[in-house]
C-alpha cells in the first residue's frame, strides 16, 4: 500500500516509513499490517533492505523496467546519465526532489512499484495510524518492523495511538538496541519478534552481553516474546553461535522458536542502490544444511520451531 | 451443517466424462433446423388442439408448440446418437440433459415464424432468437403445485373467456392492440384483451403439456437402460426410482427433495432449451423445507453435485473449435438494432445463476441447511457454471461467512457477494419511486427478496420482467470535451463523428460537469425510451409462454409477460466505463483546471493527445508530440486512480455517479410521460405529438394495460463487454485508444494502489443504494495474502462499508502469466488434440470476467493480458 507523505519540514514530530502492507500472515501473530520503518544502524552483514538504513533512503532504480527514454534527463542535478544505451545514475548529487519520478513513464508516487522510487515517506504519528486503520480492519494488528522502529522518537506516540484504538501491536527487533528504546516503548507492545542476533557478521563480536537485559526487561514487563531466527547460513549454523543463542532463550524462556527462512530476494534491493551486496549469496544446498542444522539443534533442546512463511513477494 | 468436502465419487465420475467432452470439439453436439419438422407443413395443429391452421395462430402460440417440438427432438434417438440428448450418463441421478447453446455462441430453436414476420422484424431487430433470458421464475410454485395444476387452472380460465367472448361479440369485431389509442372504447380493449388472455392460456397448456410429456419420455428412457442387465444391481434400482420419479415430476407437486432436484432440472432445461436463458433464483429458500426433511445429507449432496455437473453440460474449454460452433442470428440481442457482443467472452457463459443467503421479506436471516448444501455442491464441484452469488449483511450467521470464505479460499472465486444492507434498500427506493408511503411496508417485503439475473444485474424472484440497455459513460465524456462530437481521429469528419449535440467547449471544471450531466443525459433518454420501444414490440417476437406461467402475476392477469403479465417490470440503464471517467475527470481537473493557478495543458491539447492517441499526426511537430506524452504521463502516472480513499478522488466519483443517476431517473421520467403514464386533458395533445416523434402510434401503456409500471434501475458495470466497450473509445487517462475499459465498477487492473481496504472504504461515501440495477465490483486477491481468516474479514468489512456486490477472486500474476504463454504456444501448435492436452491441466482455473466466472484458458487473448495484471496485495 502507497503510504502519503503528510508532515513537512514544520512538523517537528514525525515518523519515517518505508513501505508498508497489508493482510500478512508472516509477520507476527495472525494477519497483520506491516509497516517498514526507516533508519537502522546494526549493520547486518545479511541485510536485505540496505535502504533501510539511513534515515531517508536513496533514489531506488530498477534497471529492467527502464524504457531509456531519457525523460529523467530533465533533472538538474545531473543524476540520470546516459552512455552507450546504458542509464547510469550518480545518486550522490541527488536532492530527492522527485522530479525524474514526475517524468518518468514507468515510475509513480502512487504505485508501490516502478522503475525510480523514493520510498522514504516523513508522515504524523496520527495520520499514519488514519492511512492504515482500513487496513488494520481487515487484519488481526499491526507489526512494526524496519529498520528498527524504535529507533525513532515518535514511534512511541504511534504506539500509544494504536493501543487507545484497541489494536493489536507487535514489534520486531533486532534485540540489539540501547534498554531505554525498549523500556519506553513496553507498555504499547503485546508481542514482541525478538531476533537473537548473537552476530552481526562472521568477524563480530558477540552480542549476547546486550541482548540478555533487553530480552530480560520485556520478560519481566510479561510480555509475550517470540524468539526469531534468520536462518544464515555460515553463521547462524555454527555451534558457537548457536550455543551464545541458549544462553538467550534461557531469558526468553519460551517454548517456540521462530525461523526466518534465507530472503532469495536478499540482492533485489543492492541492485536498485547501485551498490554492492555484503554478504556471498548462499547456494541452495547450504541454505538447506543451515536449516536442518538449526532445527536439529534446537528439538534437541526441546524447542518447537515454527517457519516464517517463505516471502513470495 | 457439515457436508463432505471432497467431490463425491458418482460427482467425480460425472465431472470427468464433461472436462473430456469440453476439451474436445463439440461442434457435432449442436441441434440442426433439419432435426425438427418443418413447422408450417408437417406440424399438425390437431396435436394441440387447434382448429386452424398454424399461420393463423398468435406468435405466443406458435412458440408453444416449438417448445414441444423442441423437447421432442431433444429425446429424438437418432437426434440423439450427435447432440447426446437423450441420454443418460452414468452414474447421474438426475434425467434431462440440456442442448447445446451459450450467451457466446447461440442457440438452435425451430423456425415458428412466418416469413412475413421475418420481413418486418428486420426493422426492429426482433425475430425466433430474440428472446433474451435474464430472469428468473418462480420455481416455489412450480414444486408445490406442479405442472398439472397450471394446466388445469388454464382449462378454468379459457371456458370463463369463452363465456366471455358470447358477450361481447354481439358488438364490434376484433381491433388490433396498436390501433387502440387514447382515444379508444372500453369495449374494443376488452375484445382485444379476450382474444389475447385466451391464447395465452391456451399457450401455457401446451407449453406445460410440453414439459410433462419431456419427462415421461425420459422416465421410459431410464425404465428402459434399468432393464440393462450389464449394470449393477445398485444402478440399475436407481434407474427405476429415476424413472419413477420423471412420472411424477414436474407433473404433480414434489415431495421429496430428489423429486424437487428433477422437477427443477427439467423445467430448467425446458426453459434453456427453448432459448429462455434464465438463473434459479433463491434456490435455498426454495429447497429449505425439502433439504431439512431429508435424513440423507450425503444423498442430498450428492443429488446437487449431480445437477450443478449437469447445468455446466454445455461447456467448452477449447478455444479450437468455436467458429464450428458459431450459431448466433441476426436479432439475438436486446435492443431495436443489431448489436455485437463479445462472443468469445461469453462461450462459457449461459445465464444461469444461483442465489443464497440474505434476509427474508419479513426481515429475518434466511440462512438454512439448503444454502449449505448449495455452497458445498459448487465448492466440491468447482465449474465455471452456474454463477453463484450469496447475499451478506450485518446479521447474517457468523457460520455463513466463515463458509463462504472458505469456499473461495478453496475454489479461488466462488462465490459473489451481495450486500444486502445496500441492495435492499436500493431495490426499496425503486419500488416506492412514485408509490404512496402507504405501500412501504408491502414494497420492503418485496425489495427483500431480490435475487440476480444471469449476469448481477438485481431483479425480483419469480416476481419481476427485466429488461436493460448498457450506456458507456466514457462516450458523453467524449463528446463533452468535443464539442458534442466523438473523438475521431478521421480528418474527413473534421472534429468527429457528431452523436450528440453541439455543446461549447468548457473552461472550467464546474462547466466540464455540467456539459457532462447535458451530453449524459441525451444518451440516456435514448436508452430509456428505446425500453420501451422494444419492450412493445415483444408481444409479437418473444412470448413466452412456459416462464409466464410461472412468472408471478402473468397467470392472474392473463397475460404473458411480453404483454405486461408480470407483476413488476424493471428497466435498467448500467453504465460502463465508469472508473476510466473518473480517472480521466481527475487528470483534467489537475492538469487543466487546478483549484490555484493555471493548468499546465489546455482542454483542447488533452482532447487532441486523447484523439490522436498521443501520437502527433505530423512527426516533425516535435513541441505538439511533447504536449501529448506529457499529457499520457501526468493523467496516467501523476494523477490519483478511481479507488483510492482520498477526497478528491471520492468527491470526483460521487458527483459521477450523482449524474449517472439524476440523468437516469430524469430520462425514465420523460419516457413514462412519453408512453406509459395516462395524459393529463390539457397535455393530451402534446404528448401523443411526443409519442409520434419518437415513432409510436399507439397508447400510453396504462391505458392499455392499467396497472403497468415500469421501474427504472441504475447500475454500474460493463459484464464481460469491457474489452469491447474499449474498442471504439479513444485514449484516456489510463489507457490507449481502443485498449478495453475498467472492468465493472472496480479500479483499472494494476492500479489498486491503495488496497482492497481503502477502495472498500471509499464506497461508504457514494451512496451505491441507489443503484438498484447492481453495482459490481471486482477485485483479485494476491494468492499471498488469501487466507480464509482474511477473507472472512474483507467480508464483513465490504458490508460494513456498504460496497454494493463483490465478486472476489484469488490469483497470482504468476499463474495467469503462465496459462497466457501457455496458451499461445497452444495457438502455435497444429494438431489441435496436442494443444488441447498442453491446456488440460489448468482447466479448473476460473476467473471471473465482469458478468460472470469462465475457464481461464478460453478467454480471449486480450481479455488475459488484462486479467494478468489484476491480483491485489
Ligand atoms: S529526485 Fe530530483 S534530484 Fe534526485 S535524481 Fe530525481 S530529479 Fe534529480
Ligand atoms: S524516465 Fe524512467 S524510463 Fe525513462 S530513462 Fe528515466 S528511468 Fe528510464
Amino acid at each position: 500500500m502507497i503510504i502519503k507523505e503528510t508532515a513537512n519540514i514544520k512538523n517537528k514530530k514525525f515518523i519515517s516509513v518505508s513501505e508498508a502492507f497489508a493482510m500478512s500472515s508472516v509477520d507476527g501473530p495472525g494477519i497483520r499490517v506491516i509497516v517498514f520503518f526507516q533508519g537502522c544502524f546494526i549493520n547486518c552483514a545479511w541485510c536485505h533492505s540496505p535502504h533501510s538504513k539511513p534515515s531517508c533512503s536513496p533514489l531506488l532504480f530498477y534497471e529492467q523496467s527502464c524504457s531509456i527514454c531519457m525523460r529523467c534527463q530533465t533533472c538538474k542535478q545531473n543524476v540520470h546519465v546516459f552512455k552507450d544505451g546504458k542509464h547510469i545514475l550518480h545518486r550522490e548529487f541527488c536532492l530527492q526532489c522527485g522530479k525524474c519520478i514526475d517524468e518518468c513513464p514507468n515510475s509513480s508516487v502512487y504505485k508501490e512499484s516502478g522503475t525510480l522510487k523514493l520510498p522514504t515517506k516523513k508522515v504524523t504519528a496520527q495520520s499514519l495510524l488514519l492511512q492504515l486503520l482500513p487496513h488494520i480492519s481487515l487484519c488481526d494488528g499491526i507489526t512494526l518492523s524496519g529498520g528498527e522502529a524504535l529507533l525513532q522518537d515518535d514511534t512511541t506516540a504511534f504506539l500509544r495511538l494504536c493501543k487507545d484504538k484497541g489494536i493489536h501491536t507487535c514489534v520486531e527487533t533486532s534485540g540489539l538496541l540501547e534498554s531505554d528504546c525498549y523500556a519506553k516503548a513496553l507498555p504499547f507492545v503485546d508481542v514482541w519478534l525478538f531476533g537473537l542476533r548473537v552476530l552481526t557478521n562472521n568477524n563480530s563480536d558477540f552480542h549476547t552481553k546486550k541482548l540478555i537485559p533487553n530480552a530480560q526487561l520485556i520478560k519481566n514487563a510479561s510480555k509475550t516474546i517470540i524468539p526469531v531466527i534468520p536462518l544464515i547460513p555460515g553463521v547462524m549454523d555454527r555451534d558457537e553461535v548457536l550455543a551464545e543463542m541458549l544462553l538467550v532463550l534461557n531469558v526468553i524462556d519460551s517454548d517456540e522458536i521462530q525461523l526466518n527462512p534465507w530472503n532469495i530476494f536478499y540482492d533485489v534491493y543492492y541492485k536498485a542502490l547501485g551498490i554492492e551486496t555484503t554478504f556471498l549469496k548462499p547456494v541452495d544446498k547450504a541454505i538447506k544444511q543451515c536449516e536442518a542444522k538449526v532445527r536439529k539443534f534446537f528439538k534437541g533442546k526441546g524447542y518447537k520451531l515454527t517457519n516464517r512463511k517463505e516471502d513470495k513477494k | 451443517m457439515n457436508f463432505s468436502q471432497e467431490m463425491t465419487k458418482r460427482a467425480k465420475g460425472l465431472y470427468d466424462q464433461l472436462i473430456n467432452k469440453a476439451l474436445g470439439d463439440r461442434s457435432g453436439e449442436w441441434f440442426t433446423q433439419d432435426m425438427f419438422p418443418k413447422f408450417f407443413s408437417k406440424v399438425k395443429p390437431k396435436d394441440y388442439g387447434l382448429e386452424d391452421e398454424l399461420k393463423t395462430k398468435t406468435v405466443l402460440v406458435r412458440r408453444a408448440i416449438a417448445i414441444d417440438i423442441m423437447l421432442k427432438a431433444m429425446t429424438n434417438p437418432k437426434n440423439s446418437k450427435k447432440t447426446h440428448t437423450a441420454e443418460i450418463f452414468e452414474g447421474d441421478l438426475l434425467l434431462g440433459v440440456l442442448p447445446m447453446g451459450s450467451n457466446g455462441l447461440g442457440k438452435v430453436f425451430p423456425q415458428f415464424m412466418t416469413d412475413d414476420e421475418l420481413r418486418a422484424g428486420s426493422v426492429t431487430n426482433r425475430n425466433t432468437m430474440s428472446l433474451f433470458g435474464h430472469n428468473t421464475m418462480n420455481y416455489d410454485k412450480l414444486l408445490s403445485s406442479g405442472l398439472k395444476k397450471t394446466i388445469n387452472d388454464c382449462d378454468k380460465e379459457i371456458a370463463k373467456l369463452l363465456a366471455n367472448e358470447e358477450k361481447i361479440k354481439k358488438n364490434t369485431g376484433i381491433i388490433p392492440s396498436d390501433l387502440i389509442t387514447d382515444q379508444e372504447s372500453k369495449h374494443s380493449r376488452e375484445v382485444y384483451k379476450n382474444k389475447t388472455s385466451k391464447d395465452f392460456y391456451v399457450g401455457v397448456k401446451i407449453a406445460c403439456k410440453a414439459v410433462i410429456d419431456y419427462a415421461h419420455r425420459f422416465a421410459e428412457i431410464a425404465t428402459k437402460e434399468s432393464k440393462n442387465k450389464s449394470l449393477s444391481q445398485k444402478r440399475r434400482t436407481e434407474l427405476e426410482n429415476m424413472a419413477r420419479i420423471a412420472k411424477r415430476v414436474p407433473e404433480h407437486p414434489a415431495k421429496t427433495f430428489h423429486e424437487a432436484m428433477q422437477s427443477i432440472t427439467f423445467f430448467h432445461i425446458a426453459l434453456h432449451a427453448s432459448m429462455n436463458f434464465i438463473s434459479l433464483g433463491r434456490l435455498d429458500q426454495v429447497l429449505k423445507k425439502f433439504v431439512e426433511k431429508e435424513l440423507d445429507k450425503g444423498r442430498a449432496l450428492e443429488i446437487m453435485e449431480c445437477f450443478m455437473i449437469k447445468l455446466a453440460g454445455r461447456l467448452n474449454l477449447s478455444s479450437d473449435y468455436l467458429h464450428k460452433q458459431d450459431h448466433v442470428d441476426y436479432a439475438t440481442v436486446l435492443g431495436t438494432n443489431p448489436y455485437y457482443i463479445d462472443q468469445k467472452a461469453g462461450v462459457n457463459n449461459f445465464l444461469q445463476n444461483i442465489i443464497v443467503g440474505g434476509k427474508t421479506p419479513d426481515g429475518g436471516d434466511g440462512t438454512n441447511a439448503a444454502t449449505y448444501l448449495i455452497l458445498q455442491a459448487i465448492e466440491n464441484v468447482n465449474l465455471s457454471t452456474p454463477g453463484i452469488y450469496v447475499r451478506l449483511h450485518k446479521g447474517s450467521p457468523e457460520t455463513l461467512y466463515k463458509k463462504v470464505a472458505r469456499s473461495i479460499e478453496k475454489t479461488k472465486n466462488n462465490p459473489s457477494i451481495i450486500n444486502d444492507d445496500v441492495m435492499v434498500e436500493a431495490m426499496h427506493r425503486t419500488l416506492m419511486r412514485g408509490m404512496p408511503a402507504s405501500k412501504k411496508e408491502k414494497m420492503l417485503k418485496i425489495a427483500r427478496d431480490y435475487c440476480v439475473d444471469g449476469c448481477w444485474e438485481l431483479i425480483l424472484n419469480g416476481k419481476s420482467d427485466w429488461t436493460f440497455t448498457m450506456f458507456n459513460a466514457m462516450t458523453a465524456l467524449e463528446t463533452s470535451v468535443n464539442q458534442g462530437a466523438s473523438l475521431s481521429p478521421t480528418p474527413e469528419l473534421f472534429r468527429g463523428a457528431k452523436i450528440a449535440p453541439y455543446a461549447p467547449m468548457p473552461k472550467t471544471f464546474k462547466k466540464l460537469m455540467e456539459t457532462y450531466e447535458k451530453q449524459l443525459r441525451f444518451f440516456v433518454d435514448q436508452c430509456a425510451m428505446s425500453m420501451f420501444l422494444y419492450y412493445m414490440i415483444d408481444e409479437y417476437a418473444a412470448p413466452s409462454p412456459l416462464f409466464s406461467a410461472f412468472l408471478d402475476g402473468c397467470m392472474e392477469r392473463g397475460r404473458d409477460k411480453a404483454w405486461a403479465g408480470a407483476d413488476y417490470n424493471l428497466a435498467g440503464i448500467i453504465f460502463g466505463g465508469i472508473p476510466n471517467v473518473v480517472n480521466t475527470l481527475l487528470g483534467i481537473q489537475k492538469w487543466v483546471f487546478p483549484k490555484k493557478g493555471k493548468g499546465k495543458y489546455t482542454l483542447e491539447e488533452v482532447a487532441d493527445a486523447f484523439r490522436f492517441n498521443f501520437k502527433c499526426p505530423d512527426p516533425t511537430q516535435k513541441a505538439t508530440q511533447n504536449t501529448y506524452t506529457s499529457v499520457q504521463i501526468d493523467f496516467d502516472t501523476n494523477t490519483p486512480k478511481f479507488g483510492s480513499n482520498s477526497k478528491e478522488v471520492t468527491e470526483v466519483v460521487r458527483k459521477v455517479l450523482d449524474i449517472c443517476y439524476s440523468a437516469s431517473m430524469n430520462s425514465a421520467d420523460f419516457a413514462k410521460k412519453v408512453y406509459e403514464d395516462k395524459p393529463k386533458k390539457e397535455d393530451w395533445k402534446n404528448v401523443i405529438a411526443l409519442r409520434r416523434l419518437t415513432g409510436y402510434y399507439g397508447s400510453a401503456l396504462r391505458r392499455k394495460f392499467e396497472d403497468f409500471n415500469m421501474r427504472f434501475t441504475v447500475g454500474l458495470g460493463t459484464f464481460e463487454q469491457y474489452n469491447w466497450q474499449g474498442r471504439g473509445i479513444a485514449a484516456c487517462a489510463d489507457r490507449q485508444s481502443g485498449e478495453p475499459l475498467a472492468p465493472n465498477f472496480s479500479p483499472v487492473p494494476g492500479t489498486l494502489y491503495g488496497g482492497i481496504a481503502n477502495l472498500l472504504n471509499s464506497m461508504k461515501s457514494l451512496e451505491l443504494e441507489r443503484f438498484a440495477g447492481g453495482v459490481i465490483t471486482d477485485v483479485c486477491l494476491d494468492e499471498k495474502n488469501a487466507s480464509a481468516e482474511v477473507i472472512v474479514n474483507l467480508l464483513k468489512q465490504a458490508i460494513k462499508d456498504k460496497a454494493g456486490m463483490l465478486t472476489l477472486s484469488i490469483g497470482s500474476e504468476k499463474i495467469y502469466r503462465e496459462i497466457y504463454e501457455k496458451v499461445l504456444a497452444a495457438s502455435k501448435i497444429t494438431n489441435k488434440e496436442n494443444a488441447c492436452k498442453l491446456l488440460a491441466p489448468y482447466a479448473g482455473i476460473n476467473v471471473r470476467i465482469g458478468g460472470w466466472q469462465t475457464p481461464f484458458i478460453t478467454l480471449p487473448i486480450s481479455h488475459m493480458e488484462n486479467y494478468i495484471h489484476r491480483p491485489s496485495k
